[in-house]
């Protein structure tokens, strides 16, 4: 059983993913935006981070990965695997180009909102044991 | 929106004299006036200063009237054209309105009849004007609103049914069966939803010029296989059969590949949902002169008569029940449709295909 954190401003998001993986026997943490995500993130030393890719500032999802993928402030964490999801990726059409320092970890996962609790677990499990 | 007097006008006549009692009338009336004495002169100053309205001599040495109106009409439709001439004879007038002048004066021309044309024509002008801005305005609207359908009415209706997917999964702990009855249904009607605004947003994107961009030569025996191998999923999971007729030869045709696939795949996986248990999809094609017909038939209820002439609008969704009570957006084969004719093509529902649905995709080969 690992120690999630999710980073998601939407609080039903956070809720709903909170209480399937709590039910699996996951320990989460959640974070309301990137700022405090990465905070969290130095505090719990997590095992796998769930973030949303569009929160209010365009991009923040992905500043989150760059900053722990890049900064040597997060040299300890960077090995840290990442689930990046969305709901308006398919929609708008946009193709998300994950930024080259951002890429850095392999195995890294998305999954498009709303998600089946099977594609959850079955994601956290893959990324848990690459 | 009115134009005020301060309104361009532009005055063609090789006539030194009908220059300028132009020049001197019309800026009496207060608008801003413009001359040239040849065609090619007029249009050199249209392009840097286009005007309102254009006042055109019929006659003229080099380029006449006519051809002015013509390349007047090519550069900008918006510009109101009124043709003067000295010997006005019907015929002459009637081809000058078929290239579209709005009016017609006599010369020399009488002050009033003068200032009557020209104030009818700034009038045509202003609702021209009008109507431009109102569709620009439209066009702004409706890409506004799309954005608004995408993340403001996608992003709370995944949150709903992301919660709903809690009970669903029964992460909790199982549900009493008569609760999950309903929390899937709920959740089913949502999926729905999703799925209708997601097709919506994809229909309003299509762009039919990129397709047309797009287009490579693919043999047709590769789209066949490219359609069996995405629709293998679907068809087994309902566990039906698809059979591909190979055609008698293998033409290579001019197609933008990933949406025709999609089109086809969607006529395909229609095919999956309202076949009967356990049946079986064809897909056959026949080739006649450069045309290439793609046929996708089920073993389902089929399609009546009365609905095939509508089956391709949007949003049509059948009223017979053993349709209705199959999921669907309504726009599937609205979209296909488009596809089908971006591509040159068209998509027809066979009416001799009972029992059971047959659609054919007619595509130039």
């Amino acid at each position: 059983m690992a120690n999630i954190l999710i980073i998601d401003d939407d609080d039903d998001f956070r809720a709903a993913t909170s209480a399937i993986l709590e039910a699996a026997g996951h320990r989460v943490f959640s974070a309301a935006d990137g700022k405090v995500g990465l905070e969290m993130v130095k505090a719990e030393d997590p095992d796998l981070i769930i973030v949303d890719i569009m929160m209010d500032s365009i991009y923040e999802g992905f500043s989150v990965i760059t900053t722990l993928r890049a900064t040597p402030e997060y040299m300890d964490f960077r090995d840290i695997p990442v689930l990046m999801c969305s709901a308006v990726k398919q929609i708008t059409g946009e193709r998300f180009d994950i930024p080259a320092e951002a890429r850095i970890a392999k195995g890294d996962d998305y999954l498009d909102k709303p998600f089946s609790s099977d594609d959850l677990l079955s994601k956290i499990n893959n990324l848990l044991e690459g | 929106m009115a134009l005020t007097p301060q309104a361009h006008i532009l005055c063609i006549d090789d006539d030194e004299i009908a220059r300028e009692s132009a020049q001197v009338l019309l800026s009496r009336w207060g608008y801003r006036v413009s001359l040239a004495e040849s065609g090619a002169a007029g249009l050199e100053l249209l392009k840097e200063d286009p005007p309102d309205l254009l006042l055109v001599d019929l006659q003229m040495p080099g380029m006449d009237g006519i051809e002015v109106l013509e390349q007047v009409g090519e550069m900008d439709p918006s510009i109101v054209c009124i043709m003067v001439t000295g010997h006005a004879t019907l015929q002459k007038a009637v081809e000058a309105m078929k290239q579209g002048a709005y009016d017609f004066i006599p010369k020399p021309f009488p002050p009033d009849e003068l200032k009557l044309a020209v104030e009818r024509g700034l009038e045509r002008r202003g609702l021209i004007l009008e109507t431009q801005a109102l569709r620009e305005e439209k066009a702004v609207m409706e890409t506004n609103f799309m954005t608004l359908v995408a993340h403001q009415m996608r992003s709370p209706l995944a949150a709903v049914r992301q919660l709903l997917e809690v009970p669903a999964s029964q992460a909790l702990g199982p549900l009493p069966p008569e609760y999950k009855t309903f929390i899937d249904r709920a959740a089913g009607r949502l999926d729905l939803l999703a799925r209708t605004i997601d097709t919506w947003l994809a229909m309003s994107r299509l762009d039919e010029e990129g397709i047309a961009q797009r287009k490579t030569p693919v043999p047709l025996s590769r789209l066949l296989a490219d359609l069996a191998a995405r629709a293998d999923a679907d068809v087994k999971a309902a566990g039906q059969d698809l059979v591909i007729e190979a055609p008698p030869s293998d033409p290579t045709l001019e197609v933008d590949l990933e949406s025709l696939l999609e089109a086809l795949y969607n006529l395909a996986s229609n095919a999956v949902k309202y076949n009967q248990e356990g049946g079986t999809i064809t897909v056959g094609c026949n080739l006649r002169g450069g045309q290439v017909d793609i046929a996708i038939s089920d073993q389902g209820p089929g399609v009546s008569a009365q609905e095939a002439a509508f089956i391709f609008e949007e949003f049509f969704r059948s009223k017979r029940p053993e349709v209705k009570a199959k999921p669907g957006t309504g726009l599937g084969l609205a979209i296909a449709r488009r596809v089908v004719r971006a591509h040159g093509g068209d998509i027809k529902v066979d009416p001799e295909s009972a029992p059971g649905a047959t659609f054919i995709v007619s595509l130039p080969g």
